[in-house]
């Protein structure tokens, strides 16, 4: 104990000398700490969005080989999006299936305004399509739901097949209520079919109106959408001839692709399609990052190793003047290790209150740092992107629409704060260490002999 | 019963052949005063650098109360038995007076309860006054930091006190007021005090008095 206690009072002994080393240690800790938060942010984002795009799976048509040559070419069945579902590679599969539908005996949102008309095609045998009816396997149908912009407000939600939930405004629209049926139809004038749905839910629609009613069919307005089960739609005579199906696989890991591709040929997936994650969308959200990461850990080795080599020069020079004093505690008995533990418990507390003044100003000014990177970042990538012949590497379509990252949230996490500790913990050591090289090196007679 | 016995020494140092001391067989024993005497380069400071386990012999054998100083931890041995006066005081300049007697009782491992009031007491008794013991070292004359080195090298309780020039640089008042108390240190409190001076007004306090010549150890009185 009265080591610690002598080491805090030979702080305060040495003031000049010791806050010239604390000045140094500091401002390394501080760019450690910066560039080790940054890191480990941008490391989080990319650790996530490699597992989102690298996991989520596309089927997509090859419109190249198709455009060549159609022979053989089939759908995909659901049966089949259902098979390709049941694999020990998913981590989570999801299906939405739809169907355009027609009315009979009801009339949609905006209807009078001419819209049902403008995609459905008037043509002799066509019928105008209305609304759609949408089923998930999702228990909460879709993100509207689970965030509450849209909610039922009225019964429930439907539990069983041919049940379904309706819009507030469609339902006064044509006076329908919970327990009401209504009938909807094919829009094939030759081949009409028409199915009856129980309406067991009303819900309240928030979600964002379209201005542009005009151009606006009356099916793609939300209020017109009619959700059922997944059940219930793809087992509408309608869905045949007018139904499409969504399906969204995750991969439990982005390297289980090729074997999955390799069951998806097993289970009879077409040659026409191709399967692939979303690779384009994860350059261009993840490239700026990783840009950044780049940066910070050339500029973190550097200040490490410029930090080092200052502070053993530092020490080293410090150390002359700690010769006698080292020399004079040997003299009194005082064991080697004793010594060493003494110097160290010196630098051990000059790092601490460096470590909490470096992690404290770091964290704050980590944000203002990233901001700044990520910026430059991102003018480097679109220049580039730019640069290539006049055409972007990553255009809307191949990204999915993914917008790049325009700022990363800096947090301070145990990864970081563990990180930073090391890197404290070694600078201590590296200071200490001249002098302890020299305690284990010279005997007492020898340093005050050559003192006197 | 000697409780510090040197048996037929000799030392030179590394990389030299030339024999600084030779073949010296003495014993030392509590409550004497010993003073031991020679000019420059005599090899004064050697020997007590080997009585005070500074450095070891490379011939003969020091014994320690019976004990061969090499099987001795001489850390310990430094800390606990023995308390060294330096010619040039060595203390920690940057500290007070009265941490650098409290530090020596701690390397020492002392019991004391209240090391600050003993420590107040010894520098009292060698004459430093509390304010005086307050101030840094490096602040002190060369009288007070010589009384401070007393001070710290009895701080522990020793059997051997060792005093390399103990008077070196002191005026004549001082240096009799420094020996008084190594004499009381032998006399009253029955401690073992070996000191190497040129000297002669120190051997009158001496009850034994050696003289060194060309690495041999003769008895003067």
């Amino acid at each position: 104990m009265y080591i610690f206690r002598n080491a805090v009072k030979n702080i305060g002994r040495n003031k000049s000398r010791n806050i010239l080393i604390a000045v140094i240690i500091f401002v390394i800790i501080l760019a450690t700490s910066v560039s080790i938060i940054i890191n480990t942010t941008s490391k989080e984002i990319i650790d996530v969005y490699k597992t989102q795009f690298g996991s989520e799976l596309y089927i997509n048509l090859d419109y190249e080989k198709l455009k060549k040559d159609r022979t053989g070419f089939e759908g995909i069945t659901v049966d089949q999006y259902i098979a390709f579902g049941e694999s020990d590679l998913l981590k989570s599969k999801e299906y939405k299936a739809f169907v355009y539908v027609g009315s009979d005996g009801w009339i949609a949102i905006d209807e009078n305004s001419g819209n049902d008309i403008i995609n459905s095609g008037n043509s002799e045998d066509y019928l105008p399509l209305k609304a759609k009816v949408e089923g998930s396997t999702r228990s909460d149908i879709n993100d509207d739901f689970k965030s509450g912009v849209r909610k039922i407000v009225h019964g429930k939600m439907y539990e069983n097949i041919d049940e379904c939930i309706v819009s507030e405004e469609f339902a006064e629209l044509n006076n329908l209520s919970v327990g009401d049926k209504i009938k909807i139809t094919s829009n094939l004038k030759k081949n009409p079919m028409t199915h009856e749905l129980t309406i067991s839910g009303i819900f309240e629609d928030n979600t964002e109106v379209v201005n542009d009613h005009q151009n606006l069919s009356t099916y793609e307005n939300g209020s017109n959408d009619i959700f059922a089960s997944f059940e219930t739609v793809i087992n509408l005579q309608l869905y045949d001839s007018a139904g499409s199906l969504d399906a969204e696989y995750v991969l439990k890991d982005p390297a289980f692709l090729e074997n999955y591709k390799a069951e998806l040929k097993e289970k009879g997936l077409s040659d026409f399609y191709i399967v692939s994650t979303d690779e384009a969308s994860y350059n261009k959200i993840v490239k700026p990052v990783q840009g950044i990461a780049k940066i910070i850990n050339v500029f973190l080795i550097v200040v490490l190793i410029l930090g080092s080599v200052i502070l053993v020069l530092l020490s080293t020079l410090a150390i002359r003047e700690r010769k006698y004093e080292i020399g004079v505690l040997r003299a009194m008995g005082m064991k080697k290790r004793k010594v060493a533990l003494g110097l160290l418990s010196e630098m051990l507390i000059i790092t601490g209150i460096c470590l909490i003044a470096g992690l404290g100003i770091g964290t704050s000014i980590s944000q203002p740092v990233a901001d700044i990177m990520i910026k430059n970042q991102i003018e480097t990538v679109n220049d580039s992107n730019d640069n290539t012949n006049g055409i972007s590497i990553i255009n809307e379509s191949e990204s999915g629409g993914a917008e790049p990252l325009n700022e990363l949230k800096i947090s301070l996490n145990i990864e970081a704060v563990s990180q930073i500790i090391v890197v404290s913990l070694l600078l201590a050591v590296i200071s200490s260490l001249t002098g302890i090289l020299y305690i284990t090196k010279f005997e007492p007679m020898k340093i005050l002999s050559e003192r006197n | 019963m000697s409780i510090l016995t040197l048996k037929n020494i000799s030392y030179h140092y590394s990389g030299s052949k030339k024999r600084v001391l030779k073949n010296i067989s003495m014993e030392f024993e509590p409550g004497k005063v010993y003073v031991i005497m020679g000019k420059s380069g005599a090899g004064k400071s050697t020997i007590l650098s080997l009585v005070s386990g500074l450095d070891v012999c490379t011939e003969g054998k020091i014994e320690y109360a019976g004990t061969d100083m090499k099987s001795i931890d001489r850390d310990q041995y430094r800390s606990k038995n023995i308390g060294v006066i330096f010619q040039g005081y060595n203390l920690l300049t940057n500290a007070t007076a009265l941490e650098n007697i409290v530090l020596s009782m701690n390397i020492s491992g002392s019991k004391e309860k209240d090391k600050k009031k003993y420590a107040y007491d010894l520098l009292e008794r060698v004459g430093i006054d509390k304010e005086t013991a307050d101030r840094k070292v490096l602040k002190l004359s060369g009288g007070e930091q010589q009384r401070i080195g007393i001070a710290r090298a009895i701080s522990h309780n020793p059997d051997i006190i060792i005093a390399d020039e103990p008077t070196g640089n002191l005026d004549n008042d001082t240096e009799k007021n420094i020996m008084e108390i190594l004499c009381a240190l032998a006399h009253k409190e029955n401690k073992c005090v070996i000191a190497v001076t040129h000297s002669k007004d120190v051997s009158k306090y001496a009850d034994e008095v050696w003289g060194l010549n060309s690495g041999s150890m003769v008895f003067v009185k």
